[in-house]
């Protein structure tokens, strides 16, 4: 490259997870899931999820023959990423990223707070004949947290990970 | 009964004595690839024998050689279409399936028309000979008149015309076959599709077309002796150069997915880009554009995305229609595939600039098309933007290309994969 090094909005890196960030992960609807195959191939999912205040933990469900668990199976470290789209202006695009460590949780095992949690937040939208029978939860521990709101970067390292 | 029909549409490739020599050993034995060798080795030795013994002129065997060379560089062709035709997999949608359908039971079963671009040809020629033999005298020595060598003659003859021929109508359903292709795919609804592979299988064996025509350049020596034969050979290169550009065009028209997809793709804003780097997976926000067959989207130089492309190009995006009141109308698309930077400075990313940089341009206006507020914001606040996102081509963005490789759906949170 002959060009020298770019310059661009450096990263604050910060000791709590700021405001806004975790006004996304409440409000947001949906996230989206990256894992990776055994060949660094990554894979790509739209799912409900739940943020876990006290924990500072994401909790989703899935059923348990889809490709994103045999891919956490084998590989536990995942990406997961909520924002807010703004059509009209790039500046007003914010967003968070997860990046950490995933672990299933049997429904059955799982905190019932958060099974309340989860169907409170979705079940307007799934219906009542939801079926919780063939599903497994996925615990995601952030290990760095991302938080950007226009040209603004934020860093968060989880300090018990 | 499939079997049976695949044998015959095998045996359905063959030269006539093909036909009668497959009956007898050696030839029964050999792997098509050394029958094709030992039968041209067979005829040149006959050739070659009936020069001496006529005392034929030493033009007359180069003749002769050009023309059997001709014919087995075509059969050897066959031999690559045949098994590639077969493996041909079925479109999903019904009325591409009976295009397909239709074209290879033209091409493998049905000989009338084949046989009769043969025997118009030949009767051409033929009457060509008779109405002046001189040449026939002059080459062929004290052999002229000799029944036997006539016979040998004509089936010389009739072996090269048939090939002529068969190219001819080849090319004629390729075409034929690609105008109505496009026609039915541009009517697909839902998840109906021809898999792009096989697209691209069909294409690359309309290119065996060209490769026929172009071994009938073997041939122009021996037209050469007179402007008609010559004229003949012309219409035929041109008739099938033409053919083959409509087939092409009308193949290119194909769009590589179902329209279902094509709608997320074109009308959805945003994606989501996965990208992986030591087996830790990335995901980031996009926004992005497609072109028929590629996404297009931009990163800055000084990203983690365009760090990570050019670790491993390996990269996963998901285009989702969202409506968090339906549960119905949720769909997505993830593509996956490998990941390409177009407008870098390297000596790499100036030979892509070169191949695709007028591509990159018409990419460039369609992200003007599709987001001119974006593009508007870019503009008018230039001064106020870190260098690393100012929309300045080369110096600090550039363009990552997707060849998707593998495309899922979902709908209602229900998977479907399907085979690019």
């Amino acid at each position: 490259m002959f060009l020298g090094k770019i310059h661009k909005a450096p990263i604050r890196v910060i000791a709590e997870i700021p405001d806004g960030a975790l006004d996304i992960l409440r409000s947001g609807f949906f996230s989206y899931l990256g894992t990776s195959e055994a060949d660094c191939m990554p894979h790509l999912t739209a799912m409900f999820y739940v943020w876990q205040e006290q924990s500072k933990q994401i909790f989703m469900v899935t059923t348990k023959g889809s490709h994103k668990i045999s891919n956490i199976r084998k590989n536990t470290k995942v990406c997961v990423t909520v924002d807010e789209r703004d059509a009209v202006l790039p500046a007003a695009n914010s967003g968070v990223m997860i990046r950490g460590r995933a672990m299933m949780v049997e429904m059955e095992l799982l905190d019932e707070a958060i099974t309340l949690d989860f169907l409170g937040k979705y079940m307007s939208f799934l219906g009542a004949g939801y079926p919780l029978g063939n599903r497994i939860a996925i615990k995601v521990t952030p290990k760095i947290l991302s938080y950007w709101r226009g040209m603004d970067f934020y860093r968060w390292r989880n300090p018990d990970y | 009964m499939q079997g049976t029909a695949d044998t015959s549409l095998y045996s359905g490739r063959k030269w006539i004595y093909e036909e009668i020599v497959d009956k007898v050993p050696p030839f029964r034995w050999l792997p098509p690839v050394f029958d094709v060798l030992a039968q041209l080795l067979l005829v040149e030795a006959v050739g070659i024998a009936g020069f001496l013994y006529f005392e034929m002129p030493l033009t007359s065997v180069i003749y002769g050689t050009l023309a059997i060379l001709y014919t087995v560089v075509w059969s050897a062709g066959c031999l690559y279409v045949i098994p590639w035709l077969r493996r041909l997999r079925d479109p999903t949608n019904i009325e591409e399936k009976k295009v397909l359908k239709s074209y290879k039971n033209h091409l493998l079963l049905d000989r009338k028309y084949e046989l009769a671009a043969g025997v118009l040809l030949f009767v051409g020629v033929w009457v060509f000979i008779l109405i002046d033999p001189t040449f026939l005298e002059v080459h062929l020595g004290t052999g002229y008149g000799n029944l036997f060598l006539m016979a040998l003659l004509a089936v010389l003859v009739w072996d090269v015309t048939y090939r002529i021929g068969l190219s001819i109508v080849t090319t004629l359903f390729a075409a034929m076959r690609s105008i109505s292709l496009s026609r039915a795919a541009r009517r697909r609804r839902g998840l109906e599709y021809t898999a792009y592979s096989e697209v691209r299988t069909l294409k690359y064996l309309d290119s065996v077309n060209l490769y026929w025509a172009a071994s009938a350049v073997l041939l122009l020596p021996l037209a050469s002796i007179t402007p008609l034969l010559l004229y003949g050979l012309g219409a035929f290169f041109t008739a099938v150069l033409f053919l083959s550009g409509v087939s092409l065009l009308a193949m290119e028209r194909v769009p590589w997915f179902p329209p279902d997809v094509e709608s997320i793709l074109y009308k959805e804003r945003f994606a989501y880009v996965a990208l992986c780097e030591n087996d830790q997976p990335h995901v980031t926000p996009v926004i992005f554009v497609y072109d028929g067959k590629y996404l297009y989207f931009v990163v800055s130089l000084d990203s983690a995305k365009y760090r990570k492309i050019k670790k491993n190009s390996n990269i996963a995006v998901l285009v989702d229609m969202r409506d968090s009141e339906h549960v119905m109308n949720n769909r997505a698309v993830m593509l996956r595939g490998k990941s390409m930077i177009l407008g870098e400075i390297t000596l790499f990313g100036l030979l892509r600039l070169y191949l695709y940089g007028l591509w990159m341009l018409r990419v460039r206006s369609l992200f003007g098309r599709k987001y001119p507020r974006y593009m508007k914001y870019y503009d008018t606040h230039l001064s106020d933007l870190p260098l690393a996102w100012q929309n300045k081509p080369f110096i600090s963005r550039v363009m990552v290309r997707v060849e998707p490789e593998k495309i899922t759906y979902w709908r209602e949170a229900k998977p479907q994969i399907l085979r690019v």
